[in-house]
């Protein structure tokens, strides 16, 4: 298997590291400084690996895969980002800050296990990236990339994913030096990822809150939780190194493992809401064995189930800390069991996806709130060291439960209702946690300003953290409820130059703009022959090259012809009303019997012209019509089995209005047209929306010579039913239509491969144009008033092409946030659509029309109109769905196309109807975002002091 | 005695952390209240849109009980008193509003402030006269928002026809002794003297009861001034915190059955000063006559009347802290004074929220 030139220089460099680390390790006795220098060189290669890597995305090489599937012509920092989107890209980004964290921290060291251990679990990073396929070979010749991501194209996509991969390779190298027995490196380590994690997982909580319009911050997405996991074994190692070093260092290497299980979970496909991460089967192995192995590691040492199994409480301070671990632990082992059954469940192909949001929230509370409780009400036991006496301790403590214990009764009988949509359960425990977790809250920073001797200032930090700690919590018993429950919404229409009311906000739609994104990007290179949706949207294209066009042309025809004559209007307008006699029918039971009878009378009942067959020629016109009519049948005799067809000859002149028509021979279907049977009512048989054909002369009308029947029947064809009639309508009068009549169909024909007898092997190639607009922009403008204060705030939806060609999600709609106090005001617009197509791909194939041939427009909207049926399937369902209903393909590529090209900006849904939105209030969220903050920035400055200090 | 281990927390400073922790839970209390999205469209939102305390009657077909209150509802008619009222009735365009108020039972009343808050609710029927029964319930839930209002509207009424009197300084100390006796105030005045008897500190009372009179007049002419200088801002802050003292109430007393020790009741001053302070909050339509008669009458007027006022409630304060001592030292005699004591703050806790 050929590799990118950059995966070899990663893979050399976790070659030499290997070698080093083997030579040195068996080679105790003599300690070689070559082995030495060798592993450092391949730690260092790794290192620099990574930036050839980056330079690669930064220069746009799309003979790398990566480069070629997640990135484009962006801008720069787009283009540099893009390094860390593909599931490969993320993992080289971890083997390189692995590396760079080992280097680090062990300059002086000559421990071999640490030596040999790095080289195994750089080079195993190193391999999984590779497998994961971070250096494949683009096979095909490109001139753009697929583009990145529409979701990830925002700022954002630093400081999340970067925390992420900084904190994860920092746990690694920390896991790998417990391995080899560098604890105090170890901890350093442990205690530098802390605040990284913590930023990463609060990042991404408003990354996805602010941006993505996700509703909250959190949703038990598995990818969520499995970096919540790490957190959860970090935290409680970093306790543990208070208690007994051999406990840490255990719960250190298991942390690693978590990192090793999180990454598996990101890369096994888990989550609906990361669609953007796909998987290998391999990775998944060598992921879960290495998991497996580190735990294993983890758990050897016989001393860390003493100390766990101790639950001597000595003084308040110990069993603070004691306790903390403990509810760490027991959150981490409930997060990772039930990912675990996840993951489980899914590789064995029982479920699809893992439960998120309302379905997760059921297992996962229940589950973790005695957790919590436990760690929040046992926090101020560890907060004034051993100085803490047991009397003032229980005191605390026990205030806080008997507080919390009350709130919780008046919740209970529903004196106090903080959530009313939400359970009683949540409820009572958010007021039961109210005041113990105020009171954790005041006391750590009531600790940490407080004087005490031979305290320093980075104990003095930590301290802050637990602090800042008991606001987040409190952040979530505020907001948490309003942001996870999908029932405190409000769903409102609300049309131009009107508003909305949410708390004390008034929110006014002022104007809208619809306008193109500035970039460019080529559609057709990386998606013809290899998408399925481009598979899917050669269908319409196919059925417009194989008959669909030329009947049309014909239909054209015909009309004109027709009209020409003031027959079609004549026929299409006709109603019938007529009383039938017909001497010998003919009738044809169900059991296949037939039966002739003198005598039968049919009465025709608000009958309708449905087809033209068969025009004669002069002097009048001979015609085959078909109308749809109530009929009832009188003089058949009832039997068991029911009358089915009838048929018979007449002389019944029937009067059409302004005309007569002299009809000679009858054929009469007896059962409704869309099934079933008539009823019999004594001898006559009463059938609804029957089909009759009649075959007559009509007086007076001639038809010239040169109306072929083809032209004619062409336009019975469309004229057949609804369906086809829509089809027909939605091509008439576009520029399709012209397109179609002069050098359209040969020019759609030539864009398939030739020779290729229509089978599936012709599909795949619609003509969409090489150069696109990057997508569209609608920009939404309201103006926000808040008691006095006029604000106006503009917000943006974006519909990305990539994206929609990709099949994942092309438009990206923001929610407008308005901050009032320590809440916000959320509000979400849902896209403005028309059918089933959201009017900013109207907009975007609107202008795109003006620019490209009909054709190549109908191309795109063919291949957009797949896609927006391809979301909510799986790929190779969307082609066999297309080719077996074909029509049904070509309904839709023609209802987009038509759409787009008769589409107004400025007479949009939204000028007419207006938005509609869904509100709701989300109170204290803002102090989630000022705990969690406040925890990593202590925590960095915890690091930062601490550091200082032992340099002192 | 408690004798604190050396570094140990000492009680002030876990009873500081207390208040902190209750005013910093009422607070969340509040911020966290069902939020209100005003659908421009229905009935009650033009109702309310009038500016007026509305009452809605939410009501069902199918519900016996309505059939009966109904007709004394239609008896009052439309508006009364300047009150306007309104019913809805359930069905499938009257959903929303019911969720939007958690209406879950009929009949259900409410009474909704101008901007659409809930002053108060009542589920089922009246006893008694239900026409009268429902306009009395309903005017005074009205008042309920009036004397709350940032506004200020209703202290200044209020002020002013205590300052119609002639005999308004007298009024005013008057007013001020009838503080002690409001429900914020005077469980915990009780609690207080209680333990202070037990822990036996308070030998010299006649210069406490000096102390005490000046402190709590100190504790709350700040409270009065805070509401001069800083009117909305206060008047937002005491309206969570009611719920705030009732939660140091209770984990103030739920401390003290635990074993620790009130250190207030070591002193007259901080305590009184202390009351003072949460006992402004109950007599906040006083207060603010205050600084509406700054406005309306002059300063000097109103300087003097907080003063007479807080000089009431010092005068009741040291009165009820004298009494509660003497009680106390009867307790103190017994065992559990402390953890009775505790109780009784507990008690008074509850009663505070408003069960």
């Amino acid at each position: 298997m050929a590799l990118h030139y950059t995966g070899y220089i990663y893979l050399l460099g976790a070659f030499w590291s290997l070698v080093g680390g083997l030579y040195y390790y068996f080679r105790r006795d003599s300690k070689p400084k070559t082995a030495l220098l060798v592993w450092k060189i391949g730690l260092g290669t790794m290192i620099l690996a990574w930036l050839v890597y980056a330079y690669a995305f930064i220069i746009q090489d799309y003979t790398l895969e990566p480069v070629y599937m997640y990135s484009g012509r962006h801008e720069l920092i787009y283009r540099f980002a893009s390094t860390w989107a593909s599931g490969g890209g993320s993992l080289a980004s971890i083997a390189s800050l692995y590396s760079l964290e080992i280097l680090l921290m062990t300059r002086k060291t000559k421990n071999a296990k640490t030596i040999l251990s790095s080289g195994l679990v750089g080079s195993l990073i190193v391999v999984i990236a590779t497998l994961q396929g971070a250096y494949d070979l683009n096979p095909t010749v490109a001139e753009a990339g697929a583009g990145l991501n529409p979701l990830l194209q925002s700022p954002w996509i630093y400081p999340h994913p970067l925390a992420t991969f900084l904190a994860y390779g920092t746990i690694l190298a920390a896991a790998t030096l417990s391995l080899a027995g560098l604890i105090r490196e170890s901890k350093t380590l442990s205690l530098i990822a802390w605040p990284f994690l913590s930023l990463a997982i609060l990042l991404g909580g408003v990354w996805s809150y602010e941006t993505l319009g996700w509703g909250g911050y959190w949703a038990w997405d598995p990818v969520e939780v499995s970096e919540l996991l790490p957190w959860l074994f970090l935290t409680a190692s970093l306790h543990a190194w208070l208690l007994s070093r051999d406990l840490a260092r255990s719960l250190t290497i298991i942390t690693g493992a978590t990192v090793f299980f999180a990454l598996l979970v990101t890369r096994a496909g888990l989550s609906p809401l990361h669609g953007f991460a796909n998987s290998a089967t391999m990775t998944v192995e060598l992921l879960g064995i290495a998991t497996i192995l580190f735990i294993a590691a983890g758990l050897r040492n016989p001393r860390v189930y003493e100390h766990i199994m101790d639950l001597e409480f000595r003084d308040p301070y110990t069993t603070g800390v004691k306790l903390s671990v403990l509810s760490l632990l027991y959150m981490g082992i409930v997060t990772f069991a039930l990912l675990a059954s996840s993951v489980i469940r899914i590789l064995a192909g029982i479920i699809e996806s893992a439960p998120t949001g309302d379905e997760a929230i059921k297992v996962y509370h229940p589950l973790l709130a005695p957790g919590l409780a436990l760690l929040i009400v046992s926090m101020p036991l560890s907060m004034f060291g051993k100085r803490l006496s047991w009397k003032t301790a229980r005191a605390i403590v026990g205030s806080g439960i008997v507080a919390g214990a009350i709130l919780a009764f008046l919740g209970y009988i529903g004196e106090i209702v903080l959530f009313p949509h939400s359970s009683l359960a949540t409820n009572v425990y958010a007021l039961f946690m109210l005041p113990p977790t105020s009171i954790a809250t005041a006391t750590a920073f009531y600790s940490a300003l407080r004087r005490f001797p031979r305290i320093g200032l980075p104990a003095r930090t930590r301290l802050i953290i637990h602090g800042f700690t008991g606001l987040l919590v409190l952040g979530i018993i505020a907001s948490g409820a309003y942001s996870f429950s999908q029932s405190y919404y409000l769903e409102q229409r609300v049309p131009l130059g009107e508003s909305i009311i949410v708390g004390d906000v008034e929110i006014k739609l002022v104007s809208y703009e619809f306008r193109l994104q500035e970039g460019e990007i080529d559609a057709y290179t990386p998606y013809a022959g290899r998408s399925p949706i481009y598979y899917a949207g050669s269908v319409p294209i196919a059925l417009m090259v194989l008959g669909f066009g030329e009947t049309y042309i014909d239909a054209l025809e015909g009309i004109k012809l027709l009209e020409s004559k003031g027959l079609y209007e004549l026929l299409s307008g006709v109603n019938i009303t007529a009383e039938i006699e017909i001497p010998d029918a003919n009738i044809t039971y169900s059991d296949n019997i037939t039966q002739t009878t003198n005598n039968l009378t049919l009465t025709i009942e608000n009958g309708k012209l449905f087809l033209i067959l068969s025009p004669g020629t002069e002097p009048n016109v001979t015609l085959e019509v078909i109308v749809v009519s109530n009929i009832s049948v009188k003089g058949l005799q009832a039997s068991n089995s029911t009358p089915q067809l009838l048929e018979g000859n007449t002389s019944t002149i029937i009067d059409l209005g302004s005309t007569k028509m002299n009809v000679t021979w009858l054929s009469a279907t007896l059962s409704p047209h869309g099934g079933g049977n008539g009823t019999f009512i004594n001898d006559t048989y009463i059938v609804e929306n029957s089909m009759i054909r009649l075959h007559g002369e009509l007086d007076g009308y001639k038809i010239p010579s040169n109306i072929t029947d083809n032209k004619l029947y062409g336009l019975a064809l469309f004229r057949a039913n609804d369906f086809s009639w829509t089809l027909f309508r939605l091509v008439n009068g576009t520029q399709l239509e012209d397109y179609i009549l002069t050098t359209g169909l040969a020019e759609l024909e030539s864009s398939f491969p030739p020779n290729c007898n229509w089978t599936i092997s012709c599909l795949g190639y619609p003509p969409v144009p090489k150069s696109l607009p990057e997508g569209a922009v609608l920009e939404l403008t309201f103006e926000i008033k808040e008691g006095d204060k006029v604000t106006t705030k503009t917000l943006e939806q974006r519909f990305e092409l990539n994206g929609e060609l990709q099949g994942i999600r092309g438009l990206v709609a923001k929610p407008l946030i308005v901050r009032v106090g320590t809440g916000d005001v959320y509000l979400e617009v849902y896209p403005p659509t028309q059918d089933t197509y959201h009017e900013l791909m109207i907009y975007y194939l609107h202008e795109v029309a003006q620019e490209t041939s009909p054709g190549e427009t109908f191309s795109l909207a063919s291949v957009l109109a797949m896609a927006n049926r391809y979301q909510s399937s799986n790929p190779n369902a969307i082609v066999d769905l297309a080719m077996s209903q074909p029509g049904l393909a070509l309904y839709e590529a023609l209802k987009l196309y038509h759409s787009a090209v008769t589409f107004d900006p400025d007479n949009s849904s939204i000028a007419t109807q207006g938005i509609l939105v869904r509100a709701k209030v989300i109170p204290g969220i803002w102090l989630v975002w000022t705990g969690g903050f406040g925890m990593a920035a202590s925590g960095f400055a915890s690091v930062l002091l601490g550091v200082r200090r032992e340099g002192e | 005695m408690n004798i604190p281990k050396k570094g140990d927390l000492r009680d002030f400073e876990i009873l500081a952390l207390f208040l902190f922790a209750a005013l910093l839970s009422s607070w969340i209390i509040s911020i966290t209240t069902p939020p209100q999205i005003i659908n421009g469209t229905d009935n009650l939102g033009q109702s309310l849109n009038q500016g007026n305390c509305t009452a809605v009657l939410f009501w069902s077909e199918t519900c016996p009980a309505c059939e009966e209150l109904r007709p004394y509802w239609e008896t009052i008619g439309k508006e009364y008193n300047g009150i306007t009222f309104t019913d809805v009735k359930y069905g499938p365009d009257t959903v929303q509003i019911f969720s939007k108020y958690n209406v879950l039972e009929t009949p259900t009343i409410l009474v909704l402030s101008p901007d659409g808050k809930i002053l108060a609710r009542h589920v089922g029927l009246f006893e008694g006269n239900m026409t009268e029964a429902i306009l009395v319930w309903v005017e005074s839930s009205c008042k309920l928002d009036i004397a709350q209002e940032e506004s200020g509207g209703g202290l200044i009424e209020t002020g002013a026809r205590l300052f119609s009197s002639k005999l308004w300084p007298i009024a005013m100390i008057v007013f001020g002794i009838g503080i002690v006796l409001s429900p914020c105030v005077a469980p915990i005045v009780l609690a207080m003297g209680l333990a202070g008897g037990a822990s036996g500190t308070q030998t010299r009372q006649s210069r406490g009861s000096l102390t005490c009179i000046l402190s709590s007049m100190a504790g709350l002419l700040l409270v009065s001034l805070g509401i001069a200088l800083a009117f909305s801002l206060v008047v937002g802050i005491i309206s969570w915190l009611k719920t705030g003292i009732a939660l140091f109430a209770v984990l103030a007393g739920a401390y003290m059955v635990l074993g620790g020790a009130l250190p207030l009741t070591t002193s007259a001053g901080k305590s009184c000063l202390f009351l003072g302070v949460i006992s402004a909050q109950c007599s906040l339509p006083l207060l603010g006559a205050g600084v509406a008669i700054a406005g309306t009458l002059g300063i000097i007027q109103a300087v003097t009347g907080s003063i007479l006022l807080s000089l009431g409630a010092g005068i009741g304060f040291a009165l009820l802290f004298y009494a509660g001592s003497h009680l106390g030292r009867l307790a103190g005699k017994i065992e559990y004074g402390y953890a009775i004591a505790g109780v009784v703050l507990v008690i008074s806790g509850i009663i505070l929220f408003g069960v």
